[in-house]
């Protein structure tokens, strides 16, 4: 039997057979005839820190569109906490969207709010109480080390301190997934860096995190399980290890 | 509570969203004036030319001058029977003495009044019919001129000038259908131009509307706040094109008396008795035109 968490609408019930997320055979294929998923399947466990590698045009950013259900597959199927998204009713996407924290390469930031009011933003669009929105921003700027900067616009911040506004506006509803799309693609390699060990530091907490990226250096050194895909295909899956060949 | 919470919160970041965005509000608020003005000087031009027309026609009677011949109460019979028909609005009978009195009022020599007095008086006695149409006079007169009436009846009145009447009423005919035609062709121009605004006021936040669907934002805080802003371009817009419309009008009127001499047509009265009726017509169609455009945008941006 199905469970429903009565506020949000959507399955609460961990599946006993599938992992957190499921991809069962997922093509996706575009309008313009352009292959971008073929065939897919792999499964991502709760609190594992899972690195999606593959030059561009692998299928990196359409795997992260169908995960979010921006985009549905052509074929197969997606599995998120037991539920296959491409069945959640529109209604239910506010509620499905709260459950898994995104992060941009362009960061998506709202330009005419300050820091800390792109955050509460996310909290008041979500309709939090406003006792929860006190406790909850400043905690969350704390964890993301932004505190000093909560009432600066992003156009005065750096490349790295707007990711991780980014990165404390998806973690604002306590997801259980993050997902990265090429997080450190506008950042130099020692700002990279701070954004991995964040990442990392809220993957140790039980969050799972899956990070898109084509940069071999974070991958190496991430030294985690490695999802790798090219053309469409997924060419190699191993557990822990480097970015590979 | 979390009702009242979320209503404040939307308002408030609509009220905010029309600050910040302080440029686009402008161009939309201009726009929505522009609109409303151009709607409602037409609706309120074809209104006062109705009313002018109305003016004109319903000084249009007809008088049926009658032998002296004819006994009164055979007169006073025609009065009862026309008054008894449902396309005539009132039927007066005027008596030798009436049409006397009537006589001395007209804008004539003096030398000419004096020729008819009391005790000679040539004058008719006449009923003096106004129909609740005007194109009706004619059927009336017609019925005047049948041969039964022929040893009864000495003259029509409308009979010399229902040339004049004719092109009266194809010209009041005319104008209104052009004066309609027009006003339907500039509100269609307005109206495209209000929608497009509208649609480019949204499209240009589409990076906001990304946002809240990433952020997980519930439907009502998507749209809501997009339709406060909305309501406040209306409200403004309202503001502006009354002003304007009063400002305007006073204008024409004067440029009307002073030119054209029409001093039977107050329009700053006009204005002022509709007042509500003029605010609450512009805040609907407002409201009605920036909603619909607001929404079928936001349909057209949202993927959920």
């Amino acid at each position: 039997m199905r469970a429903f968490n009565k506020n949000t609408k959507v399955d609460v019930v961990e599946n006993k057979n599938r992992s957190l997320i499921s991809i069962e055979n997922v093509t996706k294929n575009y309008t313009s005839g352009i292959v971008a998923l073929d065939c897919i399947s792999f499964a991502i466990y709760e609190g594992e820190f899972v690195s999606l590698v593959g030059p561009s045009g692998a299928g990196k950013s359409t795997i992260i569109k169908l995960l979010i259900r921006e985009e549905i597959p052509s074929h197969g199927q997606i599995f998120i906490a037991n539920r296959n998204i491409a069945t959640i009713k529109r209604y239910q996407m506010p509620y499905f969207r709260r459950k898994i924290g995104v992060v941009f390469q362009d960061y998506k930031l709202l330009d005419h709010k300050t820091v800390a009011e792109n955050i509460v933003f996310a909290l008041e669009v979500s309709e939090a109480s406003d006792e929860e929105i006190k406790n909850r921003v400043p905690k969350i700027l704390n964890l993301v080390g932004l505190m000093d900067r909560a009432d600066v616009f992003p156009n005065s911040l750096s490349g790295g301190e707007r990711q991780r506004v980014s990165i404390a506006r998806a973690l604002v509803h306590s997801p259980k997934i993050l997902i990265a799309d090429e997080p450190t693609g506008n950042l130099d390699p020692v700002t990279s860096q701070d954004v991995i060990n964040l990442l990392r530091k809220i993957n140790l907490s039980g969050t799972t995190v899956i990070l898109a990226t084509h940069n071999k250096e974070i991958v190496d050194q991430i030294n985690q399980r490695v999802v790798k895909l090219e053309k469409g295909k997924l060419i190699e899956d191993r557990k822990t290890g480097g970015y590979g060949r | 509570m979390i009702g009242l919470v979320k209503l404040r919160r939307i308002i408030f970041l609509g009220l905010r969203n029309f600050y910040r965005n302080g440029w686009l509000s402008t161009v939309a608020t201009l726009m929505m004036s522009l609109t409303l003005i151009i709607i409602t000087s037409f609706v309120v031009f074809n209104l006062i030319l109705s009313s002018i027309i109305n003016i004109a026609k319903n000084k249009i009677d007809l008088s049926v001058y009658f032998k002296d011949s004819v006994s009164e109460t055979e007169i006073i019979d025609y009065q009862v029977k026309l008054k008894a028909r449902a396309d005539i609005e009132t039927v007066e009978y005027v008596n030798k003495e009436k049409a006397l009195s009537y006589f001395k009022l007209l804008p004539i020599k003096s030398e000419i009044k004096e020729l008819v007095k009391p005790e000679d008086n040539i004058l008719p006695r006449s009923l003096k019919i106004k129909t609740k149409d005007p194109e009706d006079i004619a059927t009336i007169s017609e019925y005047f001129s049948t041969p039964a009436f022929e040893l009864r009846v000495d003259h029509i009145s409308t009979k010399d000038n229902q040339e004049v009447i004719d092109r009266l009423l194809n010209m009041s005919r005319f104008v209104r259908w052009v004066g309609g035609l027009v006003s339907i062709l500039f509100i269609l121009i307005a109206l495209v131009i209000i929608v497009n605004t509208i649609r480019l006021t949204i499209f240009a936040r589409q990076k906001e509307l990304e946002v809240m669907q990433l952020v997980g934002a519930s439907w009502s805080f998507i749209r809501l706040p997009f339709l406060v802003e909305s309501v406040m371009y209306v409200v403004l817009a309202t503001t502006i094109s009354t002003l304007v419309l009063f400002i305007g009008f006073r204008i024409i009127q004067s440029l009307a008396f002073q030119y054209l001499s029409i001093t039977e047509y107050d329009l700053e009265k006009f204005l002022v008795n509709h007042i509500y009726v003029l605010i609450g017509w512009q805040l609907l169609t407002g409201l009605f035109i920036s909603l619909i455009s607001t929404i079928m945008s936001l349909r057209k941006y949202l993927k959920i």
